[in-house]
């Protein structure tokens, strides 16, 4: 698993690289899995993420959806200018916190 | 049920499914492979296609067609779920109930009577099998709620007082980002560069949760200001005209004023953020694949945008005829574009602006004609997609594991040639999984992967389309070919030992050379494959073969763009026009008179053009064509029939000593016709030239069909209709070739054996410095002889000479020495007349003893000197015996003599002359 | 009855169902086509589409003889020609013109009442003729076309 949990109740999902149409499905299940141990919070770190593609994108957007569904907080952590500046122009950050790094 | 009226709609029902049905074939066949490693995108598509092909077939009431597609959707669905394995079961019963449906929609009305008993029974064991109810939704999601644009009234404002107009454009992340090679920050950063983006949002309403998400293909809805009008806009932004409506900026004022901070939507007349299509009501069981819009519906809003992927499923639907008909009447546009032009060419400088308005005229009928050719395009990849499919059910049969490769499907043809592919690679690739790829166990001895590979190459050279059929089988056997070739009678043994490889495996298109029997067994290939050359090269195409034995075969097809216009070079001979597709026109060649019998010649009695260092086959193509030649009399402007025999004739001529015919020659090279106007043609990799009396310009010419009677002849493609209204042939390069019996392989050999003998005379030449006696002719004509060809020197008065018969002597060491005037052989003039000192140069004679009586003396005005040269002789411009060559010795041009050869030539010494 | 068009090549009246001809022309531009058979004269622009000459006289065993005055070009229906066309390709959208030495008049008689052609009637093979009828012209040959455009 290449999730960790630093601080009780936060589940941290590394990117695991970049999000991109080659890598969205193995990292959708490994949030999935992640996603299985309770948590209040899940934190998405972008910190090692260069790229994200649209399917990146619909898989930030899942992971919000589903931690809504589970009443439990999401935000995003490290995204670099870039994917700041398409985050902002989607208006992203109206949906749930993110930081750039 | 159906009644009149709806006969169009279901026939566009029909192509529509038709459609779907091609694009589901490979994504079942990647199902197969990749078993439960295959994208969700893929199975989603499969799904989608079988989906609206139900919902179609729900609505129109084709009771088996809706049962059948119910079935397989039932499924797919729950593959997609991860609640079936695409196992080799399941995927034969739905690529069978591919087959059904397709069967069904060749004749909708009859679908009923398509048996499907056996195809449901399989589905619905599985389905049963899964306990799963068909057509039960997995996961539904609630309609999503309307969102406003966030923005401050401020920034709007401002906008629409600098004259911009507001849009509201809807971009799906996967179809119009992704699927466009886009990366979202490509897109936003392009948004960007032709105008604001005021606010944006995805409608995250559509993604139920993080498991089913990746399905989803989500709208980013911007507003958008830019001075651009609606249309460009939407060309500008990327986006398909119907996701980009204008908004309407009196109700955007309003809701300003009302709301100030917040823009609704709703006073807009702008439509739901998806593209909602009207589906049927069939359809509506399953909302997730209604909210994605159905495949139809986005290929008709993303028509009219190039550079789009998948072109096959992004077309508006055109009649075939129609556009057929478009393209003949273009056709003959240009034509009357043509003879418009010729006709008042003239008046372009009485008449002002008369130019600009042809120019014009000429521009737009081009384009035009070229957008209409576009129409006509379609990727070569409708056909490489059925091949994955046919191998597939092949290897099966044959017990072989066998990949089909495909690279270059997006490579783009008219639709006629793609169509009379389709029999052509079929056979090819047919022939490739029967006879080319071994037994898995076969190949596993030969080392290799047990699973052979047939891979399909299309792309563009030199403005033609070259498609590549690679199989890693077990090669074709040239020995074996040569051997049957020669048992049939289609080489003779002579023919066979001057065979390339080559040339011999592409023995396997010669006509007769196979049938399936007797050439399974001595070859990968070979079956028919003289009918795939006949319908590749009646698309003016070529096609040829290479092959390594265990390595493996390549055929490769080379094919003209499109069909029906080419530019072409118009001839002339005798009388006659003809046109040559310029694809075949490697070069012109233009042979003064005077280098004809230097440029010509013959080998084993063809006659060959020498072309740089190439020996060229040569046609005269009045002969091929079996026409009259004609030529214009310079002075009476009279057409006469040209009693020129032949080139040997000439060739004869030119070769003797001027002296003999010298006015006759003079007058032949006035006559312009003397001149030769060659065309150098390509055919497959050879080339040979091709006589032709005149040439004109190079036109764009509309190729019409060849009538069928006259077929036969063989050296024609088509016809044509010039500006001027006249009928003229189109030259079939290949066809011209076979009639005129061209041997390229009796030149290879002449070739290499001529290259040989360069490289020998080259190295002799290095490896000599020239000792010569430099010596002066007639006033200012230089010459040398080398040293060691020369026995004795000597001086001889003038007086002493005398006559007998036309023969000169001198008395020389007590015997009669006769004397030779070069001016007598060779292109030279005579020596002075008022000379009272001449000099002799005395050849030796190779083997003779230096004792011996010389045989003769060579007439000459002054010796110049004796010396050590190094020099690189030149061929010189008139023949004659003796002659090795010019150089140019201390600042003189100066001609090197052979003195034996000369003598020889003149009947002095013995040897062949 | 059916209707005919009559015309002449050398001495005798051929006929052909009017039905099956597009229209008559003079001979203008011929565009002949090397290495045919000696029987296709070769290649007309009618209106922008390309017209196959099939010169009758020799294909009806005479000698070939230079365009007369009188000469016409009787131009068949596309889809007449179809039948013959089954094994070119596209063959059954060639149109065909027939080259005459003159042109006679329509002439309306019962094919029905057609008999065989009496044997050593024209020089030309008899799988050319169809049948012979007697009308107010005289004896009226009728062709075959679809021997005739055999490309056999």
């Amino acid at each position: 698993m290449a999730t960790t949990n630093s601080t009780p109740g936060t589940l941290r999902i590394p990117s695991g690289g970049n999000l991109v149409a080659s890598t969205v499905e193995e990292r959708r299940k490994v949030a999935m899995e992640a996603l299985a141990t309770p948590c209040t919070e899940a934190v998405l770190d972008l910190s090692g993420a260069e790229v994200v593609d649209s399917l990146g994108i619909t898989l930030i957007l899942g992971l919000f959806k589903t931690c809504q569904q589970r009443k439990i907080g999401f935000r995003v952590e490290g995204a670099n200018p870039d994917l700041m500046r398409v985050f902002k122009l989607f208006s992203l950050p109206k949906l749930f916190p993110i930081q750039e790094r | 049920m159906a009644s009149l009226a709806d006969e169009s709609i279901i026939a566009e029902f029909v192509a529509e499914s038709r459609e779907h049905l091609s694009v589901v074939e490979p994504d079942l066949l990647a199902m197969e492979d990749l078993g439960a490693k295959v994208s969700q995108e893929v199975i989603n598509r499969v799904f989608r296609a079988i989906h609206s092909l139900k919902g179609g077939a729900g609505f129109f009431a084709f009771e088996a067609l809706k049962r059948l597609s119910h079935a397989m959707e039932g499924v797919l669905m729950l593959v997609r779920d991860g609640k079936l394995q695409p196992t080799p079961e399941v995927m034969d019963s739905l690529f069978t109930g591919v087959d059904r449906l397709r069967a069904m929609l060749d004749d909708i009305q009859a679908s009923e009577g398509v048996p499907i008993a056996k195809e449901l029974a399989a589905l619905e064991a599985i389905l049963g099998g899964q306990g799963v109810k068909v057509g039960e939704t997995v996961k539904g999601r609630e309609k999503g709620t309307k969102r406003d644009f966030d923005l401050d009234a401020e920034s709007v404002r401002s906008a629409l007082k600098r004259g911009m107009n507001l849009f509201r454009a809807v971009a799906y992340l996967h179809r119009d980002i992704k699927d466009q090679g886009m990366a979202p920050l490509a897109f936003l950063n392009n948004a960007l560069s032709v105008g604001t983006c005021l606010d944006a949002f995805i409608d995250i309403e559509a993604i139920a949760d993080l498991e089913h998400c990746l399905e989803e293909d989500l709208p980013v809805t911007l507003l958008f200001a830019t001075v651009l009008e609606p249309d460009l806009a939407a060309l500008a932004l990327k986006l398909p005209a119907e996701q980009v409506k204008a908004l309407e900026v009196k109700a955007l004022k309003e809701s300003l004023k009302a709301k100030p901070g917040k823009v609704s939507e709703a006073p807009a007349p702008a439509p739901e953020p998806a593209p909602a299509p009207a589906e049927p009501e069939a359809a509506q069981a399953e909302p997730e694949a209604a909210a994605e819009g159905s495949p139809d519906e986005r290929s008709e809003a993303k028509g009219p945008r190039e550079g789009s992927k998948d072109t096959a499923n992004e077309t508006l639907r055109v009649r075939v005829d129609l556009l057929t008909n478009l393209m003949n009447l273009a056709g003959e546009l240009v034509l009357g574009r043509n003879q418009l032009v010729r006709a008042i060419n003239d008046y372009r400088n009485e008449i002002p602006g008369l130019g600009a308005i042809l120019q014009n005229v000429n521009q737009v009928t081009t384009e035009m004609q070229e957008g209409i050719m576009q129409t006509r395009m379609q990727p070569i990849g409708t056909v490489f997609n059925r091949f994955p499919r046919i191998i597939r059910d092949m290897s099966r049969q044959l017990s072989k594991q066998i990949e089909v490769q495909i690279e270059g499907a997006e490579v783009e043809l008219d639709k006629s040639i793609v169509e009379m592919l389709v029999d052509p690679l079929t056979h090819i690739i047919r022939n490739c999984a029967d006879h080319a790829i071994e037994s898995p166990a076969e190949r596993k001895k030969a080392g290799k992967n047990a699973v052979g590979v047939i891979h399909l190459h299309a792309y563009h050279e030199g403005g033609q389309i070259n498609i590549a059929v690679h199989d890693d089988g077990r090669g074709i056997d040239a020995k074996k070919v040569l051997a049957k070739a020669v048992s049939k009678g289609l080489v003779s043994k002579a023919q066979a030992g001057e065979m390339t490889e080559r040339e011999i495996v592409n023995l396997v298109f010669a006509p007769g050379f196979s049938t399936a029997e007797q050439v399974s067994d001595i070859s990968g290939r070979g079956v028919g494959m003289d009918v795939v050359r006949t319908n590749v090269e009646k698309l003016g195409g070529h096609v040829e073969v290479e092959t390594e034995v265990g390595m493996g075969t390549t055929v490769r097809l080379r094919l003209p763009l499109t069909l029906a216009i080419i530019p072409s070079m118009i001839v002339g001979v005798g009388e006659h026009r003809f046109a040559i597709p310029q694809v075949n026109v490697v070069e012109f060649v233009w042979i003064k008179a005077s280098e004809v019998a230097q440029r010509i010649e013959q080998v084993q009695g063809a006659l060959v053009l020498r072309l740089r260092d190439q020996l060229l086959p040569l046609v005269r193509l009045a002969d091929t064509l079996g026409i009259q030649r004609t030529f214009q009399d310079p002075e009476t402007g009279e057409v006469k029939e040209d009693r020129r025999a032949s080139i040997a004739d000439r060739r004869a001529l030119a070769g003797k000593p001027p002296q003999e015919a010298p006015e006759r020659e003079g007058d032949r090279r006035k006559d312009w016709r003397s001149d030769y106007n060659i065309i150098v043609l390509r055919v497959g990799k050879n080339q040979y030239g091709v006589i032709v009396d005149e040439l004109f310009d190079i036109e764009e010419i509309v190729v019409k069909p060849l009538s069928m009677f006259i077929q036969n002849t063989r050296c024609f493609s088509g016809a044509t209709i010039l500006g001027d209204g006249r009928v003229i042939m189109i030259l079939d390069a290949g066809g011209v070739a076979t009639v005129s019996q061209l041997h390229f392989t009796d030149l290879q050999a002449e070739e290499l054996r001529r290259a040989e003998e360069e490289r020998r005379k080259a190295a002799l030449k290095a490896s000599r410095r020239r000792s010569v006696i430099l010596f002066e002719g007639a006033k200012g004509e230089r010459f040398a002889v080398p040293q060691d060809h020369v026995l004795r020197l000597e001086r001889i008065v003038r007086s002493r000479i005398e006559h007998i018969g036309d023969r000169e002597y001198i008395e020389y060491r007590g015997e009669g020495l006769p004397l030779v005037r070069l001016d007598r052989h060779l292109e030279v003039r005579p020596l002075a007349q008022d000379l009272k000192e001449l000099f002799l140069v005395i050849p030796k004679v190779p083997g003779q003893d230096a004792t011996a009586r010389p045989p003769a003396g060579i007439l000459i005005s002054e010796i110049l000197d004796a010396l050590d040269v190094e020099v690189e002789l030149k061929k010189v411009e008139f023949k004659g015996p003796g002659l090795l060559g010019s150089a140019v010795v201390q600042d003189h041009l100066t001609l090197f003599l052979d003195p034996i050869d000369l003598l020889r030539s003149a009947g002095l010494v013995g040897g062949a002359a | 009855m059916s209707q005919f068009a009559t015309f002449n090549v050398g001495e005798h009246l051929f006929g052909l169902d009017i039905l099956g001809v597009r229209e008559i022309i003079r001979v203008f531009n011929i565009t002949p086509v090397p290495r045919s058979e000696p029987h296709i004269r070769g290649l007309i622009n009618l209106r922008g589409q390309i017209v196959t000459i099939l010169d009758l006289a020799v294909r009806l065993g005479q000698e070939e003889r230079p365009v007369m005055d009188s000469s016409h070009i009787v131009i068949l229906k596309a889809g007449t020609s179809a039948a013959a066309g089954e094994k070119g390709n596209g063959g059954g959208q060639d149109i065909l013109g027939l080259l005459v030495d003159a042109i006679g008049d329509v002439v309306e008689a019962d094919a029905a009442l057609a008999e065989a052609p009496p044997a050593n009637l024209t020089d030309a093979e008899e799988r050319f003729l169809s049948g012979v009828l007697k009308t107010d012209a005289g004896l009226l040959v009728l062709l075959n076309l679809k021997e005739l455009m055999s490309t056999g």
